[in-house]
């Protein structure tokens, strides 16, 4: 395992911010750590960089204990939720500031540098000042700055939290670029579950401190194994059934059609939203929510009555582990 | 990066904390125990009679201080808010102009501002009497809160201009871009971001003013103060164990107020993050901001208000300087300044020397202070602060008393050197030269550093590349408050200076105590130009130094 | 790297600076007063065997007085005459005398020039003076001089009257002529007087109606009068600085060259009280320890001369009824000397702390 936590444990003031957390990834993912706010994932990304010290467990990456280490020793470099660019420098001191303190001559730091800011596209700023930058722009130096030294694992916290989301979109695509082009580990904070499925290896859901889950987008999507994630990944429809058990559908993997199907309900919201479709169908025991795809011809209209089944994905959770 | 190398900077990094912590022991908390001591000592025994009834006897005194400081407080942030949107806002010529006079009104002389006051303001004032027709009586609490905003609020409007200068001004302009109006613009955005800046002027002015027994002094009438009592024990009645005593009870509110200080600044999370540009911005949509709307107008009108009052005051003092009368007629002449020829020479370039050391390395000292406590912030940093901060809670006088108790002998025998002096006046500065930086680095931000250790910097890189020259505006207002005060200094001073070494404010005073107020005046628009002068060309200077190689 | 070499070694620089610089030298200036001092030390040790020769020239002299510009030419002519230099620091006697007992022994000067009598006496009983007769001591009128040669009189301050004419015109007011006057209660808040505690001229007042009212008149008389006044200045200077400014219309003040000269430039007066006139000497001391106590000696000597006598007279403007020897012929400012208030002089000694706790008491602190 190249990166790996062990029942790593923080706390602030009493509060129990992470909670004998444990995980590992591979070389070269992308580890996404997803939840909501307060969930812990920012403390452990800090922790990981080395910014905050850990009250119990310990950090591993790529064989070396790593939990007493202080930040400028790790091998970790950071991409920070406001960039943390330093104002008062040009582009491209800004990215070659690290290199220096790797022993690179001025000369060679400035080559590697300017080739970092070739692969983010940013070349022809280099002797900008940062202030004069977009968003976007910041961003990409932020990112070339935590690049340019090699860091064996790069931790991006909320990279894309400050931009636009068409940007947010697009950027996202370049780090995953960037990270199979150059073959980094990576860990990622975000609480944003679409930017987390688009671009992990690995997600970790954790709430309250603790890890929910640990799988493959699609683990996680497919089989979430609590109703916190289930809950968190995805919209999904909650059915009780006789046995006491509850079991979960997504609202894509309800087929709707007028003639067919296991449960008939009443049509009560229609929502178009370009790709997709969504209704709100109420039935006996239930309302729920189903997204149909577009695809031009079959729409349904509201008051109409359907008839509903579901795929065979859906998903069964025994009762005392749904809470 | 090497271990060993790493070890080096960390040595360097203990070695400065460590040089750092001796010295506020030793010119800070040594001289302050020598004074405090004497309040418990009587006839070589360990007692607390002088504080048994201490609380009760001064009552009166106690309600009075803490009256006049709160609503200088108030006034004097509520003014210099006002004046440093009012700048910042302001655009191209009037800007300049405006940052110039606050420049020039930061330099208040002492005793001179009070008396340009009286003749505007007195029974027998130019405005008050001669144009309104009043015969306002201006001593008491409301000639003491009057002088003492005035005197404070152009330091603050400067600190805070800094403050407001370090956001982005494309956030500004984004917010009004996004038809955001200026009330809103500087409700929702500027005043936010001002905060670590007004709370740290506000606590500074609340100790400032409790400590303050000149204005008191001159314009209080039997107005009384804790501060005036404890420097009348000392001169009048000769009872030092008693103003040692109520120099302690001064301690007291300022130490509430800065817990206060420390509780509210916690809650309320002061902005943090690194204010560079948000939004994409195009070169060409580069527009000047426009402020307008009633709020700004009231701004506007606000400090026009004030600085037009600064003005008229600091013509006075002109007007003083280039008059002489006659059987009550007035004339101009330039006899002034040519009798102060008598009193000019070494007092003049001292004054000047010490004014550059204090100014450099109270600047340094006051950084590697606010680095540590803010930056830092390790476990006794908020203790750090607030030791940092006694020297302005004690009153000016005392701390000179204090100096001598403490370095009148082996193993650090001081008195007699100019270095007591310059000691004396830099750590005196201290506390307002470290709230100016920790506003300024807690707006920085640790994120910064924090990238900055991230990349493999050690910290005395951080420092050094990132910390120091993004704060340099803290620096450049530093520079220029311990220059101008270095210039103005009264107070501690007269107990640590020696004969042949005197500076500019004494020369100043000399003419005063012999009723030669023209003189004095002469004196004073000299110290006011050369300070002036100074400071403009120290901070273009300062702020010109950029961090390229 | 270099930059942080250079920022290393300023920092390094700031800490020596400031430890260093506690190593007690300053500067060369400094270093270069010492060793003239050192010289007099060593010629001090041979003084026995030569009495005579002592050369003190090139040394300096550290003076601690009110009015230094005042006596710059004074001090001018010493050095002229001697070849010792004289530095002087303007200092109140209560700032002198705070300072001096902090300082544990190692006074800022070697003499102190000028100041109430009162600050010199507790002074001395502080054991913060030097004991000498300098040469002319006999000549100095007893009642100006210590008997036990700790300090001496150099002139005399008196305390009068000094009135705004406009004010006094603007609100119909009197000329006051004498000090009951003062207690009419149209002047209410109108009498500026100084702290006595604060001020040995204001004390002079003080010291004055007791003397010449009794005890139980001039207490009486101080309370009504408290009535009229609005607040005790805090400064020596208060009283006619505040009537000149127009704050007030009489301010009970000492006189002396710069208040008169007042006369000349504001609408104001300066009226000796027609049934007596409070007085306070002046004096002058040397500190024990002083650094260059030959010199202070030497100063004394020389300035109760007739000649220098004579120009410290003129310098202060002082009548010739305001010196402290005979055979001065200085000005004829008019001040009547049969009006001069019959001091018994332990009023400014023994009898001061009594007196100030008393008024202290009657005034509270206004």
């Amino acid at each position: 395992m190249f990166v790996k936590l062990e029942n790593v444990t923080k706390t602030f003031n009493e509060v129990v911010a992470v909670d004998q957390l444990s995980l590992e990834i591979n070389k070269g993912q992308i580890l996404c750590l997803l939840g909501p706010s307060g969930c812990g994932k920012t403390t452990t990304l800090k922790s990981i960089g080395g910014f905050l010290r850990i009250d119990g467990g310990r950090i591993i990456i790529d064989g070396e204990d790593i939990t007493n280490m202080p930040p400028e020793m790790r091998p970790t470099s950071t991409v920070f939720q406001s960039y943390a660019l330093f104002p008062h420098m040009t582009v491209l001191q800004n990215v070659i500031y690290g290199l220096k303190f790797k022993g690179y001559s001025r000369k060679e730091a400035i080559k590697k540098g300017e080739e970092y800011l070739e692969i983010v596209g940013l070349l022809p700023y280099r002797n900008r000042n940062v202030q004069q930058l977009s968003g976007g722009q910041q961003q990409r130096v932020a990112l070339a700055r935590a690049l340019v030294v090699t860091p064996k694992v790069l931790l991006l916290d909320e990279p894309l939290s400050n931009l636009d989301a068409k940007l947010r979109v697009k950027m996202r695509e370049e780090i995953k670029d960037i990270q199979s082009k150059l073959g980094i580990t990576m860990i990622f904070v975000t609480h944003d579950q679409e930017e987390a499925l688009h671009i992990a290896d690995v997600i970790a859901v954790m709430n309250e401190g603790k890890l929910e889950q640990l799988g493959t987008p699609r683990e996680i999507y497919c089989n979430p194994k609590s109703k916190f994630v289930l809950d968190f990944i995805g919209n999904s429809n909650v059915i009780e059934e006789n046995s006491g058990a509850i079991s979960f559908v997504r609202p894509e993997e309800i087929i709707m059609d007028r003639h067919e199907g296991n449960i008939c309900g009443k049509i009560v919201k229609k929502t178009f939203s370009g790709p997709y479709i969504s209704y709100v169908v109420q039935t006996d025991n239930n309302i729920l929510n189903v997204q149909a795809q577009n695809t031009g011809n079959e729409e349904f209209e509201m008051g109409e009555y359907v008839y509903l089944t579901f795929k065979e994905r859906h998903i069964h959770l025994k009762k005392h582990s749904s809470v | 990066m090497s271990k060993s190398k790493n070890m080096v900077y960390k040595a360097i990094d203990y070695f400065i904390f460590i040089v750092l912590v001796m010295l506020l022991l030793i010119f800070i908390l040594r001289p302050i125990y020598a004074i405090i001591r004497t309040s418990f000592i009587l006839d070589g025994k360990f007692t607390l009679d002088i504080y048994r009834n201490l609380f009760r006897d001064n009552i009166r005194l106690i309600k009075n201080s803490l009256f006049v400081a709160t609503l200088t407080t108030i006034i004097s942030v509520i003014i210099s808010i006002n004046v440093a949107i009012y700048v910042s806002l302001s655009k191209g010529r009037i800007r300049k102009i405006l940052i110039l006079l606050l420049m020039l009104t930061m330099i208040s002389p002492p005793f001179l501002s009070s008396l340009a006051y009286i003749k505007l303001f007195g029974r027998r004032g130019f405005i008050t009497h001669d144009i309104l027709g009043l015969t306002l009586n201006t001593y008491g609490w409301q000639g003491i809160v009057s002088m003492q905003s005035l005197s404070s609020s152009s330091m603050n409007a400067f600190i805070l201009t800094g403050i407001i200068n370090r956001i982005d001004k494309d956030i500004i302009k984004s917010s009004l871009d996004l038809g955001a109006n200026t009330s809103y613009t500087i409700r929702k955005i500027i005043l936010p971001m001002m905060k670590p800046g007004i709370l740290n002027v506000a606590l500074l002015t609340f100790v400032r003013s409790l400590s303050d027994f000149g204005t008191p002094m001159t314009i209080g009438g039997a107005f009384n103060v804790l501060a005036t009592q404890a420097y009348l024990n000392v001169i009048a009645y000769s009872k030092m164990e008693l103003a040692a005593a109520i120099c302690v009870l001064i301690l007291i509110p300022a130490a509430i107020a800065f817990t206060q200080y420390r509780i509210f600044s916690r809650k309320n999370v002061l902005y943090t993050q690194n204010t560079i540009a948000n939004e994409m911005l195009d070169e060409d949509q580069d527009e000047s901001i426009k402020p307008k709307g009633p709020l700004w107008r009231f701004i506007q009108i606000f400090a026009s208000l004030f600085l037009f009052t600064m003005i008229i005051q600091y013509l006075t003092i002109f007007l003083t300087s280039i008059t002489q009368y006659s059987y009550g007629k007035m004339y101009f002449t330039i006899e002034h300044f040519v009798h102060l020829r008598k009193y000019l020479g070494d007092s003049f370039i001292r004054s000047i020397t010490y004014g550059f050391i204090t100014g450099i390395c109270g600047g340094i000292l006051s950084f590697f202070t606010s680095y540590y406590v803010e930056i830092r912030k390790f476990r006794a940093s908020r203790l750090l602060d607030f030791v940092v901060t006694l020297p302005s809670i004690v009153p000016g006088v005392f701390m000179g008393i204090a100096y001598i108790l403490a370095f009148n002998n082996k193993p650090l025998e001081l008195t007699g050197t100019s270095a007591i002096v310059i000691l004396n006046i830099m750590f005196r500065q201290l506390p307002s030269n470290t709230r100016v930086y920790n506003a300024n680095l807690s707006q920085i931000g640790t994120q910064v550093a924090d990238a900055g250790k991230d990349l493999g910097a050690p910290s005395i890189y951080i420092v050094k590349d990132i910390l120091f020259p993004m704060s340099k505006t803290a620096f450049m207002t530093n520079f220029v408050n311990n220059f101008k005060n270095t210039m103005t200094t009264v107070g501690a001073i007269i107990f640590l200076v020696y004969p042949g070494k005197k500076l500019a404010t004494l020369e100043m005073f000399s003419a005063i105590r012999e009723g030669k107020y023209g003189v004095g005046a002469a004196a004073s628009v000299t110290i006011i130009l050369i300070t002036l002068t100074i400071n403009i060309l120290m901070s273009r200077l300062i702020m010109r130094w950029k961090n390229v190689r | 790297m270099k930059r942080l070499r250079l920022m290393v070694i300023m920092l390094l620089i700031l800490a020596l600076s400031l430890t260093l610089a506690a190593c007690g030298s300053s500067d060369t200036e400094d270093a270069a007063g010492e060793e003239a001092q050192e010289e007099v030390q060593e010629t001090a040790d041979e003084e026995e065997a030569v009495e005579e020769e002592i050369n003190l020239s090139g040394t300096t002299l550290n003076v601690v007085t009110t009015s230094g510009g005042m006596y710059a030419p004074l001090f001018e002519k010493f050095e002229k005459d001697t070849g010792i230099k004289i530095e002087f620091l303007e200092m109140s006697s209560g700032e002198v005398l705070a300072r001096t007992r902090a300082e544990g022994g190692k006074p800022m000067a070697d003499l102190w020039f000028s100041g109430g009598i009162d600050a010199f006496m507790m002074a001395k009983n502080e054991g913060l003076l030097e004991q000498y007769f300098p040469e002319g001591y006999e000549e100095i009128y007893p009642q100006y001089r210590d008997d036990d040669g700790y300090w001496y009189g150099k002139g005399l301050n008196i305390i009068a009257f000094i009135v705004n004419n406009d004010i006094l015109e603007e609100k119909n007011l009197p000329v006051p002529k004498a000090w009951p006057d003062l207690l009419n209660p149209a002047y209410e808040g109108e009498i500026m007087a100084a702290n006595p505690a604060i001020s040995g001229n204001a004390f002079a007042f003080v010291a004055g109606v007791l003397e010449t009212m009794g005890e139980e008149e001039g207490w009486k008389y101080l309370e009504e009068l408290d009535k009229n006044i609005p607040y005790y200045g805090k400064r020596g200077r208060d009283p006619y600085t505040k009537v000149v400014e127009g704050e007030v219309a009489i301010g009970i003040t000492y006189i002396n060259k710069s208040i008169l000269e007042l006369e000349e430039q504001y609408n104001v007066s300066i009226i000796y009280p027609e049934d007596f006139i409070p007085w306070i000497a002046e004096g002058m001391a040397i500190f024990k320890n002083a650094k260059n106590l030959e010199g202070a000696k030497a100063f004394l000597d020389w300035v109760l001369k007739d000649e220098n006598m004579q120009m410290l007279a003129e310098i202060d403007m002082k009548d010739t009824n305001m010196m402290v020897k005979p055979g001065i012929t200085a000005y004829d400012l008019g001040v009547p000397m049969d009006r001069f208030v019959e001091q018994d002089l332990s009023v400014f000694g023994e009898r001061r702390e009594g007196i100030i706790e008393k008024w202290v008491e009657l005034v509270g602190d206004k």
